[in-house]
Parts: structure tokens; C-alpha cells; sequence
């Protein structure tokens, strides 16, 4: 009888990542599409990054502008 | 036709050649992610403007002093000098009196919340709020490892090496991250469009 390796929340949570090893991607991509509750989770998942991702801020022009000009500067200095 | 993505060794390497354009796509390529990183783990726009100005500035003297290794990955690499200037911040923070107004509140953290609000006028502020409220209610080390994979990108394998912990331990952090701002985010019926 061939054994199905179990999938946990945690392999789950891999896979989401692209972490997962190539057996336990290959068993979850296999089963997905009739495990409810594997989709419901990665569906959690996604949504939880995409509202994470509304936290994305940029430095400040002025913090960029001095790292620009410090930069600059030590090129030149290392060049002469 | 759109040209490929030259890797981050090859800019650093153009960069110590005397290349200025190479370091700015390295920074505007990052910047975003270390920044957003940097200001999620010290909770202050101020504190996390200077540190990252401080990162970069170690990693421009590092690369030109030749101290970059090259076998190392860009965004680790810089990700480590940011985390551990973020801490020492936040250890010499709690040593510090804060500096409250009259209602007790932490007068920067005013000040950052005001600065937030005029960027995101679009979006509710409201959810925003409570969505960074409740990532830094989770533990330290949950919040770490949610913050280091989710914006810093970094696999859990680099986040192991950073945070000197097993993979296993990183993995474990972050399903416990996950289980708990689901719960809060259930508990609070609110949903951050």
C-alpha cells in the first residue's frame, strides 16, 4: 500500500513560501483542488500577506538624498 | 522589450568600480523592504528613517573597504547590519525617558501616526492601525519572523542564520504569527481592504 506522506499546517505554510521540499509540493498540488480545508488555509494566507502589504512605507526623499550623496562621495574618495 | 535584472553582485561589483548608477538601483531595488522592515521592528518613523540611513552608510564603507563577500546574498546580508542596528536602537530606546503630551502618549509616535495619515488617504486608517497594532502585540521572536519573511523577503533558512535559531524554530515562530493575527484579526471582525 503506498503511504501518503502526511501535510501539516506547517508544510502548508512552506509550500505558500515556495519552501517546501519536491515531494511535499507535488502531494499538495496533487490533492489541492479536492482539500477544502488546505484551501481555506492558503486562502488565509493570502489574504494575510496582501493586508501585510498594505504596511509598505519608503524611506524619505531626504533620508535617499543623503545616502546618495554619501555614496557619491566615498566613490570619489576611494577614486583618487 | 524589458532588460533583464542584473544581480545585486554584479551592481556592487560595478559600484567598487566606480559605477554611482549600480548603487542607486541597488538601493532603490531594497530600500522599500529594508526600510518597511526596519520600521516595524523599532514602531517609529523617526528612529527608523536614521537607522536606515545608518545601514546604508555601513554598507556603502563595507563594499568600498572591500569587506563585502560576494559569495553572501545582497539582502541578508544588509538585513543583518539593519536588524542589529535596530536592536541596539531599541535597547538604548528602553533606557531612555519617553517624551510624553498631556493625554500620555508617546509624543513621536503622535508624530509618526500624523505623517502616516496624510500618505494614506486613500486607505482606511483605521484597519491600518489596528493591522500594526497587532504585529507588534505578537511576541518578539513571532513578530521578528513575520516582518523578516513577509517584507524583507528573506527565506526562512536566511532568517535561521540571521536570528541564530534552526529553521524549524523560524518555521514554528511564524505559524504561531500567522494563528494569532488570524484570532486577533476574527476576534476584532475586521477586515483590512
Amino acid at each position: 500500500m503506498l503511504m501518503i506522506k502526511p501535510i501539516t499546517e506547517t508544510d502548508l505554510l512552506l509550500f505558500y513560501y515556495q519552501e517546501a521540499d519536491e515531494v511535499t509540493t507535488s502531494i499538495i498540488q496533487e490533492h489541492l483542488a479536492d482539500n477544502l480545508e488546505w484551501q481555506s488555509f492558503l486562502n488565509e494566507l493570502s489574504s494575510l500577506t496582501a493586508d501585510t502589504s498594505l504596511l509598505i512605507e519608503s524611506p524619505s526623499s531626504t533620508t535617499v538624498s543623503i545616502i546618495l550623496e554619501e555614496s557619491r562621495s566615498k566613490l570619489e574618495q576611494h577614486t583618487l | 522589450m524589458s532588460s533583464p535584472i542584473i544581480a545585486d553582485g554584479v551592481l556592487i561589483q560595478r559600484y567598487m568600480q566606480g559605477n554611482q548608477a549600480a548603487f542607486e538601483t541597488l538601493l532603490n531595488r531594497h530600500r522599500n523592504r529594508i526600510f518597511t522592515s526596519i520600521y516595524l521592528l523599532v514602531n517609529d518613523r523617526y528612529l527608523a528613517e536614521d537607522i536606515f540611513q545608518e545601514t546604508f552608510i555601513k554598507i556603502i564603507n563595507n563594499i568600498q573597504a572591500g569587506k563585502y563577500n560576494h559569495e553572501d546574498k545582497f539582502l541578508p546580508w544588509a538585513m543583518r547590519i539593519a536588524r542589529n542596528l535596530s536592536i541596539d536602537t531599541i535597547r538604548s530606546r528602553k533606557r531612555m525617558p519617553v517624551v510624553v503630551d498631556s493625554e500620555g502618549r508617546d509624543v513621536f509616535d503622535c508624530l509618526g501616526i500624523a505623517v502616516l495619515s496624510r500618505e494614506d488617504e486613500q486607505i482606511n486608517q483605521d484597519e491600518i492601525s489596528a493591522l500594526k497594532h497587532w504585529i507588534h502585540e505578537l511576541p518578539e521572536e513571532q513578530k521578528e519572523v513575520l516582518i523578516l519573511r513577509n517584507y524583507a523577503e528573506l527565506s526562512f533558512k536566511e532568517i535561521a542564520i540571521l536570528t541564530n535559531t534552526n529553521i524549524n524554530t523560524c518555521i514554528g515562530r511564524m505559524h504561531y504569527a500567522i494563528l494569532n493575527l488570524r484570532k486577533k484579526m476574527q476576534k476584532n471582525t475586521v477586515r483590512v481592504k
